[in-house]
């Protein structure tokens, strides 16, 4: 019995022989020293140009993961996430995190407009996202809006897109952009506007462009890039800068404390603030550069008026802000 | 589990065809599985190989024949002049152009820009607004290097550049090659086989063209995944890829072969084994089960019979209709124990023989009638002398004497009686009448037929035995029915039998030791004339001594009724 079973196996094992091996593709793997890991929460479009061009530029192979800006920065708040550099997220949501970041002064910050940083260099400017109001040129032919003041007026009760601050992060900002650009008592404003939008509110604040754009709304709250885009996209709208002034919050990018490839990060983070990618940012990306060496395209207005806008309270008074807030919905009605 | 077939020849008989059936049919299932998976492989894993091979050296050839002009055009002088001087013997510039591109052109357009990125001259002249970005991409690549770089234009297809310098190394412009996807799609056709996709992939493994189109970018983005991860690319999935890597331009080219056996195809080629497995076990079950039983059934009756036999039951017979060796053995069987109980017969009747020829040897030891002569002298002088006790003697024993010699075998109970009074009459008169003998035998027996002087030797044996020497001896004669049968006992108030003696009366077959030849003789008689379930019996009385019982069947003289 034993003697058939080792006869058997001997068979099965010869028979085995003559496998086609698998190539070892461990050859074509880039060595540790060539890699980056790289969180972002930006669209494909704009992430994918810039990093095929850094890998052209230093052979570094970088390995993308995308989510949202607060998952991922969870993910890297819980550690052991593997993730070297986040790329992506307003300033408020990485300086929220600025624990889990690494301080890095790149190479090119000089040439970085000083209102773009952070003090304490937890992360690195991108770009810059100004708020700014859009409306429907077919269905608002005179009197167009000029400014927040406009969201408060009656004459627009109903016809205003916001999108809900609790719930978007640049609703939330469009909302303390307004408050800080009209000053004045916080409560009574809000509760103009809460008693203006007449209970419209959008989940997204990708959803204001196509509620304008059909008609739905006459005018709206929203990203100067997410506008451009639209314009290009062939949607029928028009941006107005507020005349008070708006906020042009930046997106960043931050190292990882205790990161497998901070030299990588490093290097990283200098290209995305050289001068190659910034010039591109405005045509390819409609977003503003945060050099101040960089021209801006035909279509981006060069002297749109910036608010002091307080980003620490802003950041520090947002749950308040939004308890005020539910409590003024509530109030009214809805 | 091999006690259990040790155990018996039918378990031994069905592991046998388990294993003689299974065994060649798992082997030759692995064998040929093993056999036709690694065949194809291998001849798959060659062709994708010489594929490889075939797809290298095309794009080898066209990225050389389209590397070596641009080379030429960057190290020329009238490049080099009509780019200082912007514009001008673009006649010259453009023979040169065709010139030197000649080879390369069907597949790939040529252009030449400026310092700025702007396209002056170009092979493609439907084309327009060819310009780039100097600080992006291609020309960026090339301005910093000083051999040719390899990339993609906008398109996707493939581009390659090099920057016009002069000996100083000041940059005066670009020379650039496109080549669209439709011309590297037609390197493809001639060398790669249905079903397998070619995806070229730049340095860092983005994918630059595929003959899938853009659908394969997913797959790739998932390849490089696993590749950073260090996993096996090919592993598990449904392709097998091959990688090759293009040294110069740092291009790898990726050759996807859909396997023939990928995880599914193997998964049901293993589910068929198993299933033809399972039912050739079914099979061989069934098969063993009926071989085992045909074969082992005979065997096992044999054993069983055998069993019976060893218990003394000779009438077993075994049923068969078969005609082999086990048909055979199984007549032998039966044939063999019909003739030893045949035998067995026989010798009983030999025996029996036997015995009868011993009696009458006895017998005819002396001659009847000169005793018989002599005994009636005898009583004739008691009578003449006036000794009456010698003639009635004499008389007696002659009686008895008569009896003993004739040839009637079986007598009614009322002659055994009247012989028994005779034997009693001569014991009378030797012991002195020290004792009495009481008859209580009721009427319907009497002429029952007994084998003659079976009494006599109990009561003998209940005198000398018994009574003997007692004042008081007692001895009774009673007759009973039981069923069919007639019993006889003879109690005594004597001594009573041994324990040792009683036991040997009560064991037929068993000779007493010490004498007591006269039961012994009656018990066999009785058993020879009437079979074994007949004899004597003894046991103690209630008041001391012993009863002798003798069991007989109730027989009368023909004519007679019972």
């Amino acid at each position: 019995m034993k003697r058939m079973l080792a006869l058997l196996c001997a068979i099965l094992l010869l028979s085995g022989c003559g496998v086609v091996r698998e190539q070892d593709y461990a050859a074509f793997a880039p060595e540790k020293s060539k890699r980056l890991n790289v969180f972002t929460s930006h669209k494909a479009e704009v992430y994918e140009p810039i990093i095929r061009e850094f890998e052209q530029r230093t052979g570094i192979w970088v390995d993308v993961t995308t989510d949202g800006t607060e998952t991922l920065l969870e993910r890297i708040a819980a550690g052991d996430s593997g993730c070297d550099l986040m790329l992506g997220g307003g300033a408020d949501s990485l300086s929220a995190f600025g624990d889990y970041f690494q301080s890095y002064a790149g190479t090119e910050e000089e040439y970085i407009e000083a209102k773009f940083l952070d003090g304490s260099d937890r992360w690195s400017p991108f770009s810059a996202l100004p708020v700014v109001l859009v409306y429907n040129p077919v269905l608002v032919r005179v009197n167009p809006p000029e400014g927040w003041e406009s969201l408060l007026d009656e004459a627009w009760k109903g016809k205003i897109a916001l999108a809900d601050p609790r719930v978007s992060g640049s609703g939330y900002t469009a909302v303390c952009t307004l408050l800080q650009a009209l000053g004045g008592g916080e409560r009574e404003t809000l509760a103009r506007l809460i008693e203006n939008l007449d209970g419209t509110l959008m989940p997204d604040s990708g959803d204001v462009i196509g509620r304008i754009s059909e008609g739905k709304s006459y005018l709206g709250v929203t990203l100067e890039e997410t506008a451009l885009k639209a314009i290009a996209a062939g949607y029928d709208i028009a941006i107005v800068y507020p005349k008070e002034g708006t906020s042009a919050l930046p997106d960043g990018a931050a190292i990882v404390k205790g990161c497998s490839h901070p030299e990588n990060a490093a290097l990283f983070i200098d290209f995305i603030q050289g001068k190659d990618v910034q010039s591109r940012l405005a045509e390819h990306f409609c977003r503003r550069s945060v050099r101040s060496d960089v021209n801006l395209p035909a279509h981006m207005p060069e002297n749109v008026k910036l608010i002091d806008y307080d980003m620490e309270q802003a950041g520090a008074g947002k749950t308040a802000l939004l308890a005020l807030w539910t409590e003024l919905m509530g109030e009214s009605g809805l | 589990m091999m006690d259990w077939i040790r155990r018996s020849f039918r378990n031994r008989i069905f592991m046998t065809v388990l294993l003689v059936t299974l065994v060649p049919l798992l082997l030759c299932d692995v064998f040929m599985m093993q056999m036709v998976v690694r065949r194809s492989e291998n001849g798959l894993d060659l062709q994708a190989r010489q594929e490889m091979e075939g797809l290298f050296r095309s794009l080898d050839t066209a990225l050389g024949e389209i590397g070596s002009p641009i080379g030429e055009l960057c190290d020329s002088t009238v490049v080099r002049s009509a780019l200082r001087r912007d514009g001008e013997d673009s006649r010259l510039l453009y023979q040169l152009l065709y010139q030197k591109t000649s080879g390369a052109r069907p597949y790939a357009s040529f252009d030449i820009y400026d310092t700025e990125g702007r396209c002056h001259y170009s092979t493609d002249a439907g084309q327009t607004d060819r310009d780039m970005d100097t600080g992006w991409g291609l020309l960026y690549a090339a301005g910093n290097r000083q051999a040719l770089v390899y990339g993609t234009d906008e398109e996707g297809g493939l581009a390659l550049a090099q920057a016009v310098r002069t000996r100083e190394g000041t940059i005066l412009g670009y020379v650039a090659a496109r080549m669209n996807r439709d011309s590297i799609s037609a390197l493809i056709p001639q060398v790669l086989s249905s079903g397998n996709d070619f995806i070229l992939l730049d340095g860092a493994w983005r994918m630059l063209f595929s003959s899938r189109g853009l659908q394969a970018r997913e797959d790739v983005q998932a390849l490089r995944t696993q590749l950073l991860r260090g996993e096996s690319l090919s592993g598990g999935g449904q392709y097998r890829y091959y990688a090759r890597l293009h040294e110069a331009s740092g291009f790898t080219l990726l050759l996807r072969q859909s396997k023939v056996y990928t995880p599914q195809v193997m998964d049901s080629l293993y589910a068929i084994c198993a299933l033809m497995g399972i039912l050739c076990l079914l099979l061989s079950l069934l098969t063993a089960l009926a071989l085992s039983r045909y074969l082992a059934k005979p065997v096992k009756d044999l054993d069983e019979a055998m069993g019976q036999v060893e218990k003394g039951r000779l009438d077993v017979q075994l049923e068969s209709d078969r005609k082999d060796e086990m048909g055979r053995l199984t007549a032998s069987f039966n044939r063999m124990t019909r003739e030893y109980r045949q035998n067995l017969a026989r010798s009983v009747q030999r025996e029996r023989e036997l015995n009868e020829t011993r009696l009458s040897m006895f017998q005819a030891q002396l001659n009847p009638h000169f005793l018989y002569n002599t005994l009636d002298s005898m009583k004739w002088m008691g009578v003449t002398n006036h000794v009456p006790q010698v003639a009635a003697m004499a008389t007696d024993l002659a009686s008895l004497l008569r009896a003993g010699v004739s040839g009637e075998k079986l007598i009614p109970l009322e002659e055994e009686l009247e012989l028994l009074e005779r034997y009693l009459d001569i014991q009378q008169l030797r012991f002195a009448d020290s004792f009495t003998c009481e008859t209580d035998i009721p009427e319907q027996f009497q002429h029952c037929l007994v084998p003659k002087l079976v009494l006599q030797p109990l009561v003998e044996n209940a005198i000398i035995h018994g009574v003997a020497d007692r004042e008081d001896g007692y001895i009774k004669l009673s007759g009973r029915s039981e069923g069919e049968d007639l019993i006889l006992s003879v109690q005594d108030n004597g001594r009573g039998i041994p324990e040792e003696i009683m036991d040997c009366l009560n064991a037929p077959g068993k000779e007493i030791p010490g004498g007591h030849l006269g039961l012994n003789n009656v018990g066999r008689i009785v058993r020879l004339y009437y079979g074994e379930g007949y004899g004597i019996r003894a046991e103690r009385g209630t008041d001391g001594g012993s009863i002798i019982q003798l069991r007989l069947p109730i027989q009368k003289k023909e004519g007679e009724r019972a």
